[in-house]
């Protein structure tokens, strides 16, 4: 069943429904086709200090089809504090610093 | 639930949870996954036996009274994907899905494993490939193909050896072997190698453009994306996108469905934008939600804001923001952007500057902002206005210090 694993990383029931229904079926399909990519960069996110992986999944799901080492190179591109202070409060802006 | 599908996904979810627990049956497990795909997919249940068959597999007691409420929502369900008008059963469709009863346990694939180095598979895919070799000429097939993968006709290093040794998930090595074939693997290579991307930019994220729709190798349920691959990549090339941008930014838009993303290029064309400049600065947000883009377009229309040709122009990043609206709002409202100061301009440049400016002033105020909000906008943030020190190249795009 697609996405169950991410409960292993916190996500709820209710929020795996969300994403379920936020995304389309045959994304998700590719995404738990690439799983154990998917898993090794939400790990990094974890580790880098993302406090919620539901709320990045949920508004940039891209994330989750780059190679980790494309993640961990765009990761570079801003002071790590602030980068964090944005995944976890404003994921929005993201995008303006091309990650 | 209304029309009953979250309470058959739950209940299978049940079930498979009890199976895993259990016997481990891969011929039960298998039946209740390609049950949840037919729900997950939109299409019709029809196979009513199947459903009986689990509850009484599983239930001790009440068993009536719990095939009533099943078969209720059954009906919800299929009652409801009516009323959306999706078309009734393919028949060809079907019968890819159709379940073949088999003898699992007969059939030996200890020795491929062994020969590719897998210790252990999903049990889906296990009972997908012990149906699959069970044909003498696919196990053949699945054998041969391995070993093209590893050596050329010539015994030396092939270029696809590189799927062979670098797929970190053997379950999709099985998945490619039993469903693509060393032509497609060989053609999505050279592609990448005219592009200049290496393999290695694809192989883990998105094996799925391994496996063709086109040649009738897939099965239902396993993503197969080679022909949408090449298709996006065609339709990027005829807008002169280059494609190591969006191969090494956002790979996922390539799996797009080609028709979709087609129409949603044109309506970029149509409002007189620049695809190239879209594509190569906000592929990211336009490849999962491109209406995003498209209203923020209009947005800025209705502020006079232009969007130029100027291919470096980092302000498309803006487009890319899903409160973009709000944030502007927030910047007038505060006097902070304001028509009649004449430092600022009607470009988007300018309005880019003052949104990174913003965030970088939330971080620096170390402001918890709710996380259910996302739109980085807090009343009353003190917007200084202060020297901020750029990067040596003056891009906004980097962090300011801080002062």
């Amino acid at each position: 069943m697609y996405l169950e694993y991410l409960k292993e990383y916190n996500v709820s029931e209710e929020e795996i429904k969300d994403i379920i229904n936020t995304y389309d079926n045959e994304l998700l399909k590719n995404l738990n086709f690439s799983k154990k990519n998917v898993k090794e960069i939400i790990k990094y996110l974890l580790e880098f200090g993302v406090e919620d992986i539901y709320n990045v999944i949920k508004n940039r799901i891209d994330l989750f089809f780059l190679p980790l080492s494309l993640v961990k190179q765009n990761f570079t591109k801003l002071d790590k504090n602030m980068l964090v202070y944005l995944l976890n409060n404003s994921i929005d802006d993201l995008i303006n610093y091309n990650i | 639930m209304p029309n009953g599908k979250d309470a058959l996904i739950d209940y299978l979810k049940i079930c498979l949870e009890k199976e895993k627990n259990s016997s481990k049956d891969l011929k039960s497990i298998k039946k209740i996954n390609n049950l949840l795909d037919v729900i997950n997919d939109k299409r019709y249940i029809v196979d009513f036996k199947l459903i009986e068959e689990l509850i009484r597999k599983y239930e001790t007691s009440d068993i009536d009274s719990i095939l009533y409420d099943i078969m209720l929502n059954v009906n919800r369900y299929n009652n409801y994907l009516m009323n959306k008008n999706v078309k009734y059963a393919d028949p060809i469709l079907d019968k890819d899905i159709e379940f073949e009863e088999f003898d699992v346990d007969s059939v030996d694939i200890s020795d491929i494993l062994k020969s590719l180095e897998i210790n252990e598979l999903d049990k889906d895919l296990e009972y997908d490939l012990k149906k699959y070799i069970r044909n003498e000429d696919n196990k053949k097939k699945l054998v041969d193909f391995a070993s093209r993968l590893k050596t050329n006709d010539d015994g030396e290093v092939s270029q696809e050896r590189v799927v062979y040794d670098r797929l970190g998930d053997k379950n999709n090595l099985i998945s490619i072997l039993m469903y693509s074939d060393i032509n497609l693997v060989r053609a999505v290579i050279n592609k990448l190698n005219d592009i200049g991307v290496s393999v290695l930019k694809v192989l883990n994220n998105l094996p799925s453009i391994f496996i063709a729709v086109s040649d009738g190798k897939a099965k239902y349920g396993v993503p197969a994306n080679y022909d949408k691959f090449m298709g996006n990549i065609a339709t990027l090339e005829s807008y002169g996108v280059d494609i190591k941008t969006i191969i090494n930014s956002c790979p996922n838009y390539l799996i797009n469905d080609v028709n979709k993303n087609k129409e949603d290029l044109k309506k970029l064309d149509n409002m007189g934008i620049k695809v190239k400049n879209i594509l190569e600065n906000v592929v990211k947000i336009f490849s999962i939600n491109p209406q995003v883009i498209i209203n923020n377009i209009e947005v800025l229309n209705k502020y006079g804001i232009e969007l130029t040709d100027d291919d470096n122009n980092y302000g498309y990043r803006i487009l890319g923001m899903q409160y973009l609206d709000k944030k502007i709002e927030y910047l007038i409202s505060n006097n902070i952007w304001t028509q009649d100061n004449n430092k600022m301009l009607d470009n988007i440049d300018l309005l880019y500057g003052l949104l990174i400016k913003l965030s970088y002033m939330n971080w620096k105020n170390n402001l918890e902002l709710k996380k259910s909000k996302n739109d980085g906008i807090v009343d009353n943030v003190p917007f200084e206005e202060e020297q901020i020190e750029l990067g040596e190249n003056e891009d906004v795009s980097r962090v300011p210090k801080r002062v």
